[in-house]
């Protein structure tokens, strides 16, 4: 194994001193000459025809500059659905659901001139549940929706029905989850600018900015050369800007080009919460067929996700769900049915994990629970049952790198699982789940492609300037790509400069979603500077009259293997490459496009990811009878990343997701009233973990070493949240004999559990 | 209705007229665009926002201009002197504290004032500290690592 | 938020007057954590906010073993816990402030600030009516003195007439030989709200009980002292099976609601269950 001097090591951040300084820009810390504030009229009604919309009295308060309706933004948009105009025109659909827009000097008189606008609505029966919208007879609340199911995402693989027959035993049970928000720590925002060329740039805040930009070209009819999308620092992104899907997006542009002055919106934090998407709600049914063995002969997942009015990624939030639960266990009969459905409430969309760990609960909750009736050990079960490098899964999924066993086993040891189920403390218990998640993803039907893009140029000095078109939201991915590019070029960190964000620069890509920055990203980069290092090679072996294939790189000295004293600096290469007859540049370029393959329309099967990232995740926790209330000891968290090229990075990242899985799983929802409004959209009842919450955390890095990626890496991000919920909610099981099938675990939940088993045992 | 009051932001004194309604936050970031300081919440409740007022840690969004009339203020872009950065700041790079960077300012600057009163900090005190700066992507322990190397490098040990 | 005027009174008087010439529209303001909070959301709307901490008199924390503690209207908590009379003195008075909001807020926030804004749920009361604390009033008219337990009116409202302001707030000296306990039940460690609070002190004599309080928080529109609770006590042995039957007694002078924190049904229990663990740490 040749010597690493980048990759592996715990390099900080190359962006943490800007941000330690203060100096690092974010987008909602722009501001602009001349700039005019935005702000959109939200319908008061959850579904309600538009009779009329009066922005005269508007128009006219001092101050104001445009006024809009749904006539000037007349562009259907959406993820995979187009199903959503910016300002609606003929009804909305949810409280909340923009109607009109104005700019104006300043924020208070933009509020104002709201005020001023009068909407006459006419109210429509309106429907809040999922299972009642998909009833006949319920409301229709998008035209040719019947039964408001906008997808119907499914999995049929192998027989599940003969599986169940073919079982000792076959379970079926309910679960639920909440809806969660990504409490991004910079709220959405967006600047946009024209000039009289005819050139509109957006600031935003975007994880995929060369995609909003084909989204706002298609909008808008203008070129892609003359739109200059700009993402700056990200603070925070976790899904919820994925693509340039918002109303906000839009408007601020249209009211720019009106105005003729930059437009700013900017969403207050109450508004962040609600209207900048969530992780849906899913209502799921899990039946599995198991022999006395315990082997798993099949499953049957159904999921009704409660998408809210508009689709946006709910449809492949669906679908995600059903994918991974096909990945994880090596049962071949497979079956899911998703339906993706349309209740007039906010709406959904990516979040961290995009429908994993929802599925997830669901299925490592009952598996949990069958472990259980089954008196056999879950950490036995799960290994029994696990895939294994080498294994093609029920879902397709080929998996060339598989650390599922590894990391059960890190995780049952660090939180001493045999000793402490062998030995049980009153009101302790232990839980262990496991989880797969993909690092990148073709799963949008019609686009087979995955894609990143890098570009890079070498200078006089021997210095690199990088180009990736992934985007840093405090992932760390500037800093893996550096490192792989300083590991590939034999250039130090220090001389490299990644830059990300501006389309005018940066080379297109998917951007920063489902895990893959650092390996489809990270390939990007290794190809674009492994041409680098070949044309270095190439020109200094003209200069040194030696074949390249006996150079090498190290740091940013060019020498001959077979005599190392004799070298030169790739400056002097650089220099020696550019200044002369026929002189060139050492300029390189790749676009990466990982090797995945789009689901069978039939079955849903495909190798639809590069490789996949598998986790698990045991939870000690102490449960207080008398109150319900949970002291969370340990979580150990162990996650086969391929390989770790920043370890420090990589712990960070799970840490994180553990915060926010524990988040997920104990105290964070979004409580609407009986309209959609969203009671608690602040954060002192939002509740997440504060400091003084969060219990010792444990990390297991698993190296694998996948074949495709940069040094064998995974995907990271989105496996760190997963199996968090599932861990605890056999923890507490284990802890006080109560199964809590519905997120969040709450000590209200488990104290009325409680109650209610004392009173059956006392009856029975 | 305004007033004119006298802020010492990072040793620099500023003489401003400003709205009773103004708070301190908004004249930092708008007025001065100082925007190292942070809005995530603009409700006292998320801690990105903090400042320290006489050695104190506030949020800046809840203090109004008039209450820091000629008081010491020290925003996240005072810390670093000549070019070097702070001890604190040099700690939260090198122990992986800074993700997204968002909570970065006022996380450091809740630091600074709790090691400038009890130089070694348990684990307990350290999480006491930084109780009210929400974090979203860090999960807090690199951040409590990073507290506890900047209080040994502090001590000159 | 909307605009509004400060008022820079240097004296109280000067303050009570410019209270009473705003005829309600105005409010007295010291740390202004809840009170910006409301204006930033329109929840209250108000012409000018007469600032306290422009008065030089209104005193910090003093304390002396005759007269007890007393606590200035601008004392805030990060002085109260820095206080060497609150924490060899008033435990319990301590561990409210240390559980109370954040870092941030504590440097800021005041404690009467905190009963005025009249939270049933807040941290404040709870030692204050444990120790039977009085509150100082300014008015126009003059001054007066009530026990802290009178100043709330209901959810956020107070007894205080338009051109009052609270200037000071007295615990009476440290009750000798008296055992405390405070236990709340949140969701969280820190920025919380108490899902339920309850709070003891109480006096034993050859064994037995002989004076018992018992308050409550978050659990009716106002903190209160739980009387029949009291009661009950001295009337009965003090053992573990009694404990269980004042706690359900105490559950009885509750009127719990259902919101975001709890369902009405579960802070019933956690009642029972806090009173319980409450009582048993101070017996006897």
């Amino acid at each position: 194994m040749e010597e690493l001097f980048f990759v592996g090591k715990d390099i900080p951040r190359v962006d943490a001193r800007t941000k330690a300084t203060g100096e690092a820009i974010y987008t909602v810390d722009l501001a602009f000459p001349n700039m005019l504030w935005g702000q959109m009229l939200r319908s008061p009604h959850p579904h309600a025809k538009i009779l009329n919309i009066d922005t005269s009295r508007a128009e006219r308060l001092s101050g104001v500059k445009v006024v809009i309706t749904g006539r000037e933004t007349p562009f259907v948009f959406g993820v995979s659905h187009m199903d959503q105009t910016p300002l609606q025109t003929e009804k909305v659909r949810y409280v909340g659901d923009p109607v009109a827009a104005v700019a104006a000097v300043d924020l208070d008189t933009a509020e104002e001139a709201l005020s001023l606008i009068k909407v006459d609505y006419e109210p429509l029966p309106a429907v809040f549940d999922p299972e009642e919208a998909m009833k006949e007879g319920a409301p229709i609340i998008h035209e040719g929706k019947l039964r408001n199911i906008a997808a119907n995402p499914i999995y049929n693989i192998g027989d599940v029905e003969a599986a169940f027959k073919e079982a000792d035993d076959v379970f079926e049970d309910r679960f639920e989850t909440q809806r969660v928000a990504h409490v991004c720590p910079e709220p959405h925002n967006c600047v946009a600018v024209w000039d009289h060329s005819g050139k509109l740039t957006f600031y935003y805040c975007s994880q995929m900015p060369s995609v909003s930009r084909v989204q706002l070209s298609k909008a808008f009819g203008i070129p892609e050369s003359k739109i200059r999308v700009v993402t700056n620092n990200v603070g925070g992104g976790f899904g919820s800007r994925a693509t340039s899907k918002f109303p906000m997006d839009f408007v601020a542009i249209v009211l720019a080009k009106k105005s003729g002055r930059p437009v700013k919106i900017e969403c207050t934090r109450a508004e962040e919460f609600i209207w900048t998407t969530f992780r849906h709600k899913f209502i799921m049914t899990v039946k599995t067929g198991i022999k006395k063995d315990g082997t798993i002969t099949g499953r049957h997942i159904t999921n009704i996700c409660d998408n809210g009015a508009y689709c946006d990624y709910g449809p492949v939030v669906t679908n995600v769900g059903g994918a991974m639960q096909g990945t994880l266990y090596r049962f071949m009969n497979y079956r899911y049915d998703g339906y993706t459905v349309y209740t007039n409430l906010p709406y959904g969309g990516a979040m961290r994990g995009i429908g994993n760990p929802q599925v997830h609960f669901a299925g490592e909750a009952q598996l949990n629970m069958i472990a259980h009736r089954l008196g056999m050990d879950p950490l036995e079960l799960r290994l029994k049952n696990a895939v294994r490098t080498g294994d093609e899964t029920a879902s397709g999924a080929v998996l060339k790198s598989c650390g599922l066993t590894e990391c059960l086993e890190g995780v049952a040891n660090k939180i001493g699982w045999k000793g402490k189920r062998a030995n049980p403390k009153p009101n302790r218990g232990v839980g262990i789940a496991c989880g797969v998640h993909f690092t990148g993803v073709r799963l949008s039907p019609g686009i087979d492609a995955d894609f990143a893009g890098a570009t890079m140029v070498v200078n006089d000095d021997g210095s690199v300037n990088l180009a990736t078109s992934c985007v840093d939201i405090g992932s760390g991915s500037s800093t893996a790509l550096t490192q792989i590019a300083a590991e590939t070029l034999g250039i130090e960190m220090e001389k490299i400069n990644t830059i990300f964000g501006d389309t005018e620069t940066c080379p297109m890509g998917w951007g920063s979603r489902a895990s893959r920055n650092t390996a489809i990203g990270g390939m990007a980069v290794k190809k674009a500077a492994e041409d680098a290092r070949a044309q270095i090679l190439k020109a200094a072996g003209e200069k040194m009259e030696v074949h390249p294939d006996d150079l090498g790189i190290r740091n940013s000295t060019v020498f001959v293997k077979s005599a190392p004293s004799r070298s030169m600096s790739v400056a002097d290469v650089v220099r020696f490459n550019r200044y002369r007859k026929n002189g060139q540049a050492v300029m390189a370029k790749a676009h990466w496009d990982a090797p995945s393959t789009l689901a069978d329309k039939v079955t849903g099967r495909g190798n639809f990811s590069m490789a996949f990232s598998f986790g698990a995740k045991a939870i000690e926790v102490e449960v207080d009878p008398g109150t319900g209330q949970m002291n969370i000891i340990e979580v150990a968290a162990a996650q086969d990343l391929g390989k770790a090229i920043n370890p420090l990075g990589a712990i960070g990242q799970i840490e994180g997701g553990v915060h926010m899985g524990l988040g997920f799983a104990m105290s964070e929802e979004i409580v609407l009233d009986e309209v959609g409004r969203m009671r608690n959209n602040y954060l002192l009842d939002y509740r997440m973990p504060t400091a003084l919450d969060m219990p010792p955390v444990s990390s297991i890095l698993v190296e694998t070493d996948d074949p495709i990626g940069p040094f064998g890496a995974k995907g990271v991000g989105e496996m760190a949240i997963i199996s968090t919920p599932d861990a605890l909610m056999a923890a507490v099981y284990d802890a006080v004999g109560v199964w809590i099938p519905d997120l969040p675990i709450t000590p209200e939940k488990i104290l009325l559990a409680l109650k209610k088993k004392k009173a059956a045992e006392k009856a029975g | 209705m305004k007033k004119t009051v006298k802020l010492v932001i990072n040793g620099e004194t500023h003489i401003l007229e400003v709205e009773h309604r103004r708070t301190l936050l908004e004249v930092i970031r708008d007025d001065l665009r100082l925007t190292g300081t942070k809005k995530m919440c603009g409700q006292g409740e998320c801690g990105s926002c903090t400042v320290l007022m006489d050695g104190l840690a506030v949020n800046a969004c809840l203090v109004l201009a008039l209450d820091a009339d000629g008081k010491r203020i020290e925003t996240i872009e005072g810390l670093a002197q000549d070019g070097k950065l702070h001890p604190i700041q040099e700690a939260f790079i090198e122990k992986g504290a800074i993700q997204c960077g968002f909570c970065a300012p006022g996380m450091i600057l809740t630091t600074k004032a709790l090691l400038a009163k009890n130089p070694s900090p348990t684990e307990v005190e350290i999480k006491t500290a930084i109780a009210g700066n929400f974090c979203r992507c860090t999960g807090y322990a690199r951040i409590v690592d990073a507290i506890q190397s900047a209080a040994v490098r502090l001590r000159g040990e | 938020m909307k605009e509004f005027e400060m008022i820079e009174p240097r004296t109280r008087e000067e303050a009570c007057q410019w209270l009473d010439r705003f005829k309600g529209k105005a409010r007295p303001y010291a740390g202004g954590t809840d009170l910006l909070v409301e204006l930033k959301a329109g929840r209250v709307k108000l012409d000018a906010l007469v600032n306290l901490k422009s008065i030089r008199d209104l005193g910090k924390i003093r304390f002396s073993a005759k007269n007890g503690l007393a606590v200035g209207a601008l004392a805030t908590w990060t002085e109260l816990l820095e206080s060497e009379a609150v924490s060899s003195h008033y435990p319990l008075l301590r561990k409210a402030c240390e559980s109370m909001g954040s870092l941030q807020i504590r440097n800021v926030a005041t404690l009467a600030g905190n009963i005025c804004h009249a939270s049933p749920a807040a941290n404040g009361p709870i030692p204050l009516l444990l120790h039977e604390a009085v509150c100082l009033i300014q008015g126009i008219n003059g001054a007066r003195i009530i026990p802290v337990g009178k100043l709330f009116a209901g959810v956020q409202k107070n007894t205080l007439k338009h051109d009052e302001i609270v200037t000071e707030i007295r615990l009476p000296p440290p009750p000798a030989g008296a055992k405390g306990s405070f236990h709340k039940f949140a969701h969280r460690k820190a920025m919380e709200l108490p899902v339920v609070a309850v709070g003891a002190l109480c006096w034993t004599l050859n064994g037995a009980w002989s004076e018992v309080r018992l308050a409550l928080g978050a659990v009716a529109k106002k903190p209160f002292r739980a009387q029949k609770t009291e009661k009950f006590l001295m009337k009965n042995k003090s053992d573990e099976k009694t404990l269980r039957l004042a706690a359900e007694v105490a559950a009885g002078e509750c009127a719990p609601i259902t919101d975001l924190r709890a369902s009405k049904e579960y802070r019933l229990e956690l009642v029972k269950e806090l009173v319980f663990r409450t009582l048993k740490e101070s017996l006897p």
